[in-house]
């Protein structure tokens, strides 16, 4: 699983998800993509669930490239706590996630293979997103 | 030169005045080069020749100044496009000069692919554009590469290309345009395929 070898500090402020994804919205790697259109805190289990039902159902062949990586720690109190006393420990990870970041990258397999495996993908996640591909001439052509 | 797209100059500027543009399906652009201008070009008729000719080949753009025409050599420098609906927001346009030579990103495009015996690999197209050096009306529309004698485990580096008459490549030689690589095993169920992960959520420890 997806988490951190070392980190400035181990818990952090929440933070806010406004705006759109302007970095990490095209593809770059890969041939199709799936494309956040919400935004979201992605851990590093769902993250990991993604994966394996994406390589799963690509089975041989075909390249997957994982594009976020869960770097915020998300701390919680234990239950039946009284308020106060301080913030709680670090419990997961998570990945902040805006509208139009692409998640998932996959190469080297039939369109209709990776629609399928990137819409399995895509279930695995908190959020929703859509089916991209590279087009051979001008920009990406964004389906959902 | 056979694309020509049609401009007018816009003597507004700021987010008001592009929003607007682009609620009336026009799209805010800029020209510079040259001369600087801010231009006002059609959403549907850059759409349509981008989906023709793609976004690296020389244009003509008929620029309308008042009772002034003007025709501009230009090539596509910038595209912006929303992050999620994908649909246009800007252009950058940019006047070149005939004599001068220009680099420009020219897309890769994979032929042979029905001659090729299939050996179960998998073919991984690294490199979907390639920088070329070279004279605006000479930049080519692709860069074929073929793929008919490609093997499992080989691949094809610029290197091996010859670029069209006139033609020369910015990107390094060394760089794998195309690749063909042995399908991955399948996993066995529980196995993942990352090492040495304990599966709980580690303890974040401050430097």
């Amino acid at each position: 699983m997806l988490v951190p070898k070392r980190v400035k500090h181990r818990k952090v402020q929440r933070g806010r998800m406004k705006g759109m994804a302007h970095r990490g919205s095209q593809l770059t790697l890969g041939e199709f993509g799936l494309q956040a259109v919400e935004p979201g805190w992605i851990t590093n289990v769902q993250i990991e669930a993604a994966r394996v039902a994406l390589t799963r159902h690509l089975r041989r062949g075909g390249k997957v490239w994982i594009k976020i990586f869960p770097d915020k720690p998300v701390t919680a109190k234990p239950a039946e706590t009284r308020m106060g006393s301080g913030k709680g420990t670090p419990e997961y990870w998570v990945a902040v996630v805006k509208p139009g970041r692409i998640m998932f990258e996959v190469t080297g397999v039939e369109e209709e293979l990776a629609r399928e495996a990137l819409r399995l993908a895509g279930h695995k996640l908190p959020i929703k997103t859509k089916f991209i591909k590279r087009e051979e001439a001008g920009g990406e052509s964004n389906e959902s | 030169m056979d694309a020509v797209l049609n401009a007018e100059v816009r003597s507004e500027k700021g987010k008001g005045i592009a929003h607007r543009l682009r609620q009336q399906g026009l799209l805010p652009a800029v020209l510079y080069g040259e001369e600087q201008k801010d231009l006002i070009l059609n959403t549907r008729e850059l759409q349509k020749l981008l989906s023709t000719q793609g976004s690296s080949q020389l244009i003509t753009l008929k620029v309308k100044e008042g009772r002034k025409k003007q025709e501009i050599p230009v090539l596509i420098k910038e595209l912006q496009y929303h992050p999620v609906k994908g649909n246009l927001l800007h252009a950058d346009l940019y006047q070149v000069s005939m004599e001068q030579e220009v680099v420009v990103k020219v897309p890769v495009v994979l032929v042979g692919e029905e001659e090729r015996v299939n050996d179960g690999s998998v073919i991984d197209l690294q490199l979907y554009e390639v920088e070329v050096s070279c004279l605006p009306a000479n930049i080519p529309a692709k860069i074929e590469v073929n793929i008919a004698g490609l093997t499992m485990n080989n691949s094809i580096t610029l290197a091996d290309l010859t670029p069209p008459s006139g033609v020369q490549f910015v990107t390094p030689l060394s760089e794998t345009v195309v690749a063909a690589y042995a399908p991955r095993v399948e996993v066995a169920e529980g196995a993942a395929e990352t090492s040495g992960e304990t599966g709980e959520p580690a303890e974040a420890q401050e430097e």
